[in-house]
């Protein structure tokens, strides 16, 4: 099943997450919005990461991925997107924060 | 430090994004110096961040009926309608910023400052990337990293038209539209909304010359690109800003 989560991170930019996730398996993840990334390919490193991961696994997998690259965030970070990624896959119902 | 001024004109948006990594590409190799350039769009475009999905933020066919251009940067942020602007590009070696991005924004985002003073108008950085006026957005700023140089490019605006931004872009919900109209016309400003004045691309490129030249300590020279560059920037928009490929990518 193929979910988006849009989330306004407070202080920070704009994530949107679309999640392809079936029985806790993440399919593939779309990590879109207007963030900063150093180096900016870095995050399709972390998507093929995800691919293949279990949903509640993805915290793990994106804090390792974003350590082991020394990955720069800008307006998101790790927690975010983990949340937002977790939100996309029905692992959590957070309340979804609306675009300011 | 010395530093290579190109004044490049007008140019469509996968030129101008196309002749930003050729410089970019010159100045890391160090067949050229560090290069400030600046520059306008024509025709109107607009630009996306490297994270943003073209068809969810921009309306393709109001951009083809209104023969707006559209081109993904190699840079993050927003998606960003290009019209009445100036638009920088500064390529500087990056052990010449500051590590921390945030500080490098800081100080290149300095020289916005300084050329804006020097159109009578204060301002001040708002981080991450932006620069305001009176509470208003008169700058976005975006950079990228790598082959050991630092690219940071921007806009400011010398006029906008909300309404023209919003028919091309694609809002969350049709509902809000007005809402976000109004909500945006009431945090962006341009250089004629706070002095009056419609002073084009040749009358606010000097303020900022002066700004870039303060703030980083630059000794500008007037150039051109180079052949070498310019070839570049052709192949680049044949293989990466002209194509759909990378245009559509995400």
């Amino acid at each position: 099943m193929i979910r988006k989560c849009v989330r306004k991170v407070p202080g920070g930019k704009l994530l949107k997450v679309t999640v392809d996730a079936q029985d806790g398996m993440i399919g593939s993840v779309a990590i879109h919005g207007d963030f900063f990334c150093h180096p900016e390919d870095s995050i399709e490193g972390l998507e093929r990461k995800l691919a293949g991961c279990r949903s509640t696994n993805a915290g793990n997998v994106i804090s390792g991925y974003l350590e082991a690259n020394d990955v720069r965030l800008y307006g998101i970070d790790a927690k975010s997107i983990t949340e937002t990624i977790m939100e996309a896959a029905g692992e959590v119902q957070a309340d979804r924060v609306g675009i300011q | 430090m010395k530093c290579r001024l190109i004044e490049s004109g007008f140019n469509s948006c996968s030129w101008n994004m196309a002749a930003d990594e050729s410089v970019l590409e010159s100045v890391a190799s160090g067949s050229q110096e560090p290069t400030l350039r600046l520059y306008g769009w024509k025709p109107a475009a607009v630009s996306i961040g490297y994270f943003q999905g073209m068809s969810e933020e921009v309306d393709l066919k109001a951009c083809e009926q209104m023969n707006v251009e559209c081109v993904r940067r190699m840079t993050g942020g927003g998606a960003v309608f290009h019209e009445h602007e100036i638009t920088y590009s500064i390529i500087l070696p990056e052990d010449t910023v500051p590590e921390d991005i945030l500080e490098s924004y800081r100080k290149i985002c300095k020289a916005i400052i300084l050329g804006l003073d020097h159109l009578g108008i204060e301002s001040e950085f708002a981080p991450l990337n932006d620069i305001i006026t009176c509470g208003r957005k008169i700058s976005g700023n975006a950079q990228t990293r790598r082959m050991k140089c630092m690219l940071q490019h921007g806009t400011i605006l010398l006029k906008v038209d909300v309404e023209k931004m919003f028919s091309l872009l694609k809002v969350p919900n049709e509902k809000i539209r007005d809402k976000l109209i109004k909500n945006v016309k009431d945090r962006v400003t341009s250089v004629e909304d706070v002095t009056g004045k419609d002073i084009g691309l040749d009358g606010a490129a000097p303020a900022f010359r002066k700004g870039f030249s303060e703030a980083l300590d630059l000794e500008l020279t007037a150039s051109d690109m180079d052949a070498g560059e310019l070839d570049r920037t052709e192949e680049l928009i044949r293989q990466k800003y002209g194509q759909e490929s990378w245009n559509n990518r995400r």
